[in-house]
């Protein structure tokens, strides 16, 4: 489930928030070996406490907030893929009455396993064009 | 408050004329009671349906909503009473306008002053009191109202909600602030007070009211009331945005497709949740130093740098309170004139979600020179230096959008241009002041003040003009007038760029800030007159350019053609026609096909505007067109919004 949801795109969108903590641990670092003003219980806690409680606190809602997004993101591509397939299934029970009119003398089986045979094909094309174009106006309804 | 018993002692009346001034005092007393209560009654008879001011005591659920009111009340009434997210968007932003003509005002007559180095017309004391109510003003009584204005207004038509979540919340939190206004002016109002000279960050033991004494009057006291009012007024708004926002989007929104600008509002809600109250906490800790004899601040007993903690750790997130939903406007706004979607949108969410928990960690880089330990001041310097990068990210992404894209330079889009420009140039000299060693030179000169005014008047003001003018056609039903917007803009740009690079020359060469004079006999007193002339020579640019706003703002208002196109940004062409624009256009639909608005005949004779370009907005008149074509049109618009509505969802 992991896997699905951080994706590489989602993973590659959460680098904008990896390069703050990058430069968060790099301080922490810089701190531990280099110490020029000595080294004290209590300072030096609050000293790394400020450090590590943004740190923490940005992975945290990172985390929640690409996983969030992503899920909406499937979910939204998993409802316009149903919507497209319904649409579709809907106009080729038009072009299937049409064509049976049409066709009439044709055996049956011929008629109606044509156009579908047909609407898998088309279905296996355009699905992916569906879901990338979905996906697109996804995000422009995004951007908006 | 140093009353006297003396004068009264003095003009003790005899016994009789005691009597009869009592007995009329309660012969008015009675006739203003019978007055009030006649105007109760008469206001109680104007409402005819309880039922629709009154929500369900038993939670029906199928049975009519409690908000489903009739009509709105005319007049005064209607303003005084909705609940209605436009209207307290509106009354948001004329008390915006209002605060910032205010606040303006005050900063004119001291860039005035500071014209020649010596004292000329303004008393020092009168100088501290404008530029303390300046920067409250500024920050709490026009920055952060509005930003409320376009949220309350468009966030609901952005995430296709009916209203707010708690509409009568969302009304007491505007209400709060006319009185919160009074409160923090009424050192100028009330004659007998002496103005708060605290400065805005009202640092003990100064605003204490200890030491020479000059800041023990009730001027303070009552401006850290109305500070606290403006703070209640906040976080219940932000309180009503997270619920909006969470809880009343429409079908077709989830976290993936969510507007930018709710982003920003969400986020900066989170802030506002988070930094208020301990403004609120802080500023009583503060009255009761002032008025109870508590020592939290002070030096014996407490600790004046408790303050400045508290006080930053609001302080700062303020900051971004103040800048995030600009953020927010700017890619909201700039890619519809750029004729490209904005270039990676989840960058930008990730990175405004970085920035509000960042903006937490990053208190006490405004007190490098106070004398805390160097070990924490390294902390705040290495969580200061990161919060850079996500708003760096905002800068290349909005470059990006712009880059290779059809740019129309409409006044919205100019603004936005502008601030991307300003906000640079405000943002590296952050970065500067984030390294404690160019802070120890340049803390409390007038560097930090062109920076951070790069900020709040470069990025704040100018995205707040750019959001007037893009929406005008929405919350007038009519368009401005366009060479005007364009001489604002450009007059606003010159402006503010000369006033604010001028003061951070005015630092490199040590001028402090806040000072009334600078004729110090020492150090480079000609370029620093030169400086400071070209400042106030800047701000009197900027004054000219916000008098045609003003004057273009409520002139269209009343006489702009009205705009008939549901699209006068032509962002279907793009296909960025979002959901407040296919909101205004159903409505315009509505009004036509509904038929004969009276004001219509009125209007018609306004000239159609002729665009400046193609880019520009071509607004109509309405007269003319026969009921057929009328019908067909708004036939065919419902369609296409329709069809508007489903691209959207998909």
């Amino acid at each position: 489930m992991a896997r699905t949801v951080f994706d590489r795109e989602t993973l590659l969108d959460l680098t904008v928030n990896i390069i703050p903590l990058g430069i968060l641990l790099f301080f922490v670092v810089l701190y531990s070996v280099y110490t020029p003003f000595g080294w004290d219980p209590v300072i030096t806690t609050i000293m790394y406490g400020l450090h590590v409680v943004p740190f923490v606190g940005l992975a945290i809602l990172t985390y929640f907030a690409g996983r969030a997004i992503s899920r909406a993101e499937g979910e939204a591509e998993r409802a316009a893929t149903i919507d497209d397939d319904f649409e579709r299934r809907e106009s080729n029970g038009e072009d299937r009455k049409a064509s049976a009119d049409v066709t009439e003398g044709v055996s049956g089986d011929t008629a109606e396993i044509g156009p579908e045979n047909d609407d898998d094909a088309e279905a296996g094309t355009n699905d992916e064009p569906a879901t990338g174009g979905s996906s697109g106006e996804t995000d422009t309804a995004g951007d908006e | 408050m140093g009353w006297t018993l003396a004068p009264l002692a003095a003009s003790e009346p005899s016994g009789a004329v005691l009597q009869t001034g009592v007995l009329g005092t309660e012969l008015v007393v009675t006739v203003l009671m019978g007055l009030f209560l006649a105007g109760v009654a008469a206001w109680l008879a104007r409402i005819e349906n309880w039922r629709s001011y009154t929500p369900l005591a038993g939670g029906g659920v199928a049975e009519e909503s409690g908000y489903a009111h009739e009509e709105k009340p005319g007049g005064l009434l209607r303003w005084l009473t909705t609940v209605d997210h436009k209207d307290i968007g509106l009354l948001y932003g004329t008390y915006g306008v209002i605060a910032f003509t205010v606040g303006g005002l005050m900063v004119m007559l001291m860039r005035a002053e500071l014209t020649a180095p010596a004292q000329d017309f303004l008393q020092a004391s009168t100088y501290n009191a404008f530029l303390t109510s300046h920067g409250i003003t500024m920050l709490f009584l026009f920055g952060t109202p509005i930003i409320a204005a376009f949220a309350n207004y468009f966030i609901p038509l952005l995430i296709g909600a009916d209203d707010m979540a708690f509409p009568r919340i969302n009304a007491i939190a505007f209400w709060l602030l006319p009185p919160g206004a009074l409160l923090i002016w009424a050192g100028f109002l009330v004659p007998s007070l002496q103005g708060a000279q605290t400065a805005w960050t009202m640092y003990p033991p100064l605003s204490a009211g200890i030491g020479a004494g000059t800041q023990s009057g009730a001027g303070v006291d009552l401006m850290l009331l109305g500070l606290h009012l403006t703070g209640v007024s906040a976080t219940m708004g932000a309180i009503n945005f997270i619920a909006t926002i969470f809880t009343e989007r429409g079908p077709d929104v989830n976290w993936a497709n969510l507007d930018i600008f709710s982003w920003t509002i969400l986020t900066q809600s989170a802030l506002i949740l988070f930094a208020f109250p301990l403004l609120g906490s802080a500023l009583i800790m503060l009255l009761m130093d002032r008025t109870l004899g508590t020592t939290f601040f002070a030096v014996q007993g407490g600790d004046p740098i408790l303050w400045q903690h508290l006080f930053w750790f609001f302080g700062h997130p303020e900051v971004y309170i103040l800048f995030l939903p600009p953020a927010g406007l700017i890619s909201l706004i700039l890619p519809k004139f750029a004729g490209r979607k904005l270039f990676g949108f989840k960058f930008v969410v990730y990175s405004t979600l970085a920035i509000g928990v960042l903006s937490f960690g990053v208190w006490a880089h405004h007190m490098f020179a106070s004398g805390i330990d160097p070990r924490l001041r390294a902390s705040f310097m290495a969580v200061s230096l990161a919060i850079a990068i996500p708003s760096a990210v905002k800068v290349f992404n909005w470059i990006t959008t712009m880059w290779n894209g059809d740019v129309r330079l409409t006044a919205p889009m100019l603004f936005m241009v502008g601030t991307v420009g300003n906000f640079i140039i405000g943002g590296v000299t952050g970065v500067f002041l984030a390294a404690i060693p160019v802070d120890l030179v340049l803390h409390d000169t007038y560097y930090v003040v062109g920076h951070f005014h790069y900020i709040v008047m470069g990025v704040l003001g100018f995205t707040a003009f750019g959001a007037l003018y893009y929406w005008y056609p929405i919350f007038t039903g009519r368009m401005y007038q366009q060479r005007l917007a364009k001489w604002h803009f450009w007059l606003t740009m010159v402006g503010t760029n000369v006033t604010f690079f001028a003061m951070l020359f005015l630092g490199y060469l040590g001028m402090p800030r806040r000072y009334a004079t600078y004729d110090f006999g020492i150090g480079p007193v000609n370029p620093v007159t030169a400086f400071h002339q070209a400042a106030t020579l800047g701000a009197f640019v900027i004054l000219l350019g916000q008098v045609i706003w003003l004057w273009n703002f409520v002139q269209s208002w009343y006489e702009g053609p009205v705009v008939n196109d549901g699209d006068p940004w032509n962002l279907k062409e793009i296909g960025q026609f979002s959901r407040e624009w296919q909101w205004n256009e159903r409505r315009i639909e509505t009004a036509i096909a509904d038929g004969g608005r009276e004001s219509s005949d009125s209007r018609a004779h306004q000239a159609p505007e002729e665009p400046e370009d193609g880019n520009e907005t071509e607004a109509r008149t309405d007269g003319g067109r026969d009921t057929d074509t009328d019908v067909e049109a708004t036939t065919d618009g419902t369609d296409a919004a329709e069809r508007g509505d489903r691209s959207d969802e998909s």
